[in-house]
């Protein structure tokens, strides 16, 4: 009798699982909107926070009882706060393969915790603003994200949620080293903060690599795609603190907004070089984009974001009428396969994807 | 170490992508196999690159690490029962005891880390009224040493602390104020 019910009980978290993830694919998360300060060259800004709790062991030497307790202590904790009123909560073993790649697709988690086998949870705010992974390397990830440069209003966000929660939660805390977690890399602040910018003028003069080398300091990291990889990703290059210790919140913050601020300045100067000098052909470029994706009967997703990064370059510089940095969003969030694949269970098959996908990117742009 | 033919991650597809990571003002070049390069660190989950590349930078390390004093092994976290030289292969630890256990090693890993073994952020709320609160006019002293050392940047570090400590005072005498 006890074992049908439990098994009743699980199938329908499984079924409240698959719910969730079909209303949540349906919108555009609030990051995405376009707007936000500097965006149309800054996409996003991120910031997480890796917390512990006292008396457990890390994830990766926890036994299953005791990851569940963390399970446990965390939804009792975010259901006493205000922020997480009408937050869904998501349990990773009854969530499928396939929601795992939506959140990951919707940088809800990391693709790790995707493959994760222990108990787990994925806590979500509606705006989907801020979220925590339960169990990831650390017993919580807390992750804030805003549109365009947001290092600050995400910190706002993010301290206020992570003081909320030491309330209810006994964080592991050390007076010499701050917040302990599971790598000594995340060790003190626990915190690492992003951004993702969109630098295609800088990478159409192929001078991403020699401004990185001048304008990142030593403790901020720059990752991107190079040679063969640079059209792989769009353009897109993500920027954050490398280090996490003996500095505090506001001065990493500080520090990445000013290296983050040079940037935006650089790939300016590029963009307006770039219309003097080389006008025709950086109309070329942008158009036979806009030509493609028009046009286009078959489409991956790796050729979309390439042409992508020229379209809304050109809606940046004010080349294309009647698009906006949302609708490009949309189709970059909308397109990818596991969000396809949620949607109809047809396109498992990726050639049939690029044709749905190339008609879907018809209709937004026409 | 050989990076030529074989993908980094999965050690067995052949290697056609390659990356190049740009960390500390170093580059660093990593072959991927196209379904590893896709999968783990491709266009989507591009916001999750920096946990992936810490993964690999890691298991890189551990490589090289391997060949370890036999006394690490025997230095073992009473709590978790892990060792350093687990520690040292697997990249992570194993409890936040471990901190305790590993405090010697920890601090010169973390000097080297962070260039610092000493938090200087914030702090969780319940920890705030504690009694072993840094001495703010003792960081008033530090400050000030630094200004004359011309070390700006330790000084606007101090800077910052203090400011969020004075902040953190305030807001504790107004719940104070509040529950009294
Ligand atoms: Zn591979
Ligand atoms: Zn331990």
């Amino acid at each position: 009798m006890k074992v049908v019910r439990k098994t009743a009980r699980i199938r329908s978290e499984k079924q409240r699982g698959v719910e969730i993830i079909d209303q949540l694919i349906k919108k555009l998360p609030s990051w995405a909107s376009g707007r936000g300060e500097q965006g149309d060259i800054l996409l996003s800004t991120r910031i997480r926070l890796a917390r512990n709790l006292y008396g457990i062991p890390f994830p990766s030497t926890a036994g299953d009882e005791e990851l569940q307790a963390v399970v446990e202590a965390v939804e009792k904790a975010c259901q006493q706060s205000r922020v997480f009123d009408g937050a869904v909560y998501l349990y990773l073993q009854q969530t499928d393969e396939i929601s795992r790649k939506v959140l990951v697709e919707r940088r809800l988690i990391s693709p790790m915790f995707a493959e994760a086998k222990h108990p787990g949870m994925v806590v979500i705010d509606t705006a989907e603003n801020i979220s925590i992974m339960v169990n990831e390397e650390d017993h919580l990830r807390i992750q804030s994200i805003q549109p365009g440069l947001g290092l600050k209003e995400a910190w706002r966000v993010i301290s206020r949620v992570d003081d909320e929660l030491s309330e209810h939660l006994s964080y592991a805390f050390s007076e010499q080293f701050g917040y302990l977690t599971a790598c000594p890399t995340n060790t003190g602040t626990g915190m690492r903060a992003s951004i993702l910018i969109h630098l295609p003028a800088l990478s159409i003069l192929d001078e991403v690599e020699q401004i990185i080398r001048e304008l990142a300091p030593s403790e901020i990291a720059v990752r991107g795609f190079y040679g063969e990889g640079t059209e792989v990703i769009g353009n897109i290059f993500q920027i954050s603190n490398q280090l996490t210790l003996g500095r505090t919140e506001t001065a990493i913050i500080d520090r990445l907004e000013v290296v983050a601020n040079k940037f935006i300045e650089m790939e300016q100067e590029a963009r307006e070089r770039l219309l003097k000098k080389q006008r025709v052909d950086l109309e070329d470029r942008i158009y036979r984009s806009l030509g493609i994706l028009r046009h286009a009967r078959i489409m991956s997703s790796l050729e979309l974001m390439n042409h992508l990064s020229m379209v809304r370059l050109g809606v940046d510089m004010g080349f294309i009428d009647g698009l906006t940095p949302e609708i490009l969003n949309e189709l970059m969030i909308f397109t990818q396969p596991a969000h396809m694949q949620k949607l109809d269970q047809r396109l498992e098959d990726s050639h049939q994807r690029d044709v749905v996908r190339a008609e879907m990117i018809r209709q937004k742009i026409h | 170490m050989q990076l030529e033919a074989i993908c980094q991650i999965c050690q067995k597809a052949p290697a056609t992508v390659s990356i190049t990571q740009v960390l500390n003002g170093k580059k660093q070049e990593w072959k991927l196999c196209a379904a590893c390069a896709e999968e783990k660190g491709g266009l989507h989950s591009l916001a999750n690159l920096p946990e992936f590349f810490e993964k690999v930078i890691k298991n890189i390390l551990g490589g090289k690490e391997e060949a370890m004093d036999s006394e690490m092994d025997s230095l073992q976290c009473p709590t978790c029962h892990i060792t350093f030289t687990d520690f040292e292969k697997i990249g992570l630890l194993g409890c936040p005891d471990c901190y305790d256990a590993f405090r010697e090693e920890l601090n010169v890993l973390l000097r080297r880390i962070h260039g610092s073994n000493k938090h200087i952020g914030s702090r969780p709320r319940p920890q705030r009224v504690f009694r072993n609160v840094p001495d703010i006019e003792a960081l008033k002293r530090e400050l000030q040493i630094a200004i004359e050392q011309e070390n700006y940047e330790r000084a606007a570090e101090y800077r910052d602390l203090i400011r969020n400590l004075e902040r953190e005072k305030l807001r504790n005498d107004e719940d104070k104020e509040r529950t009294s």
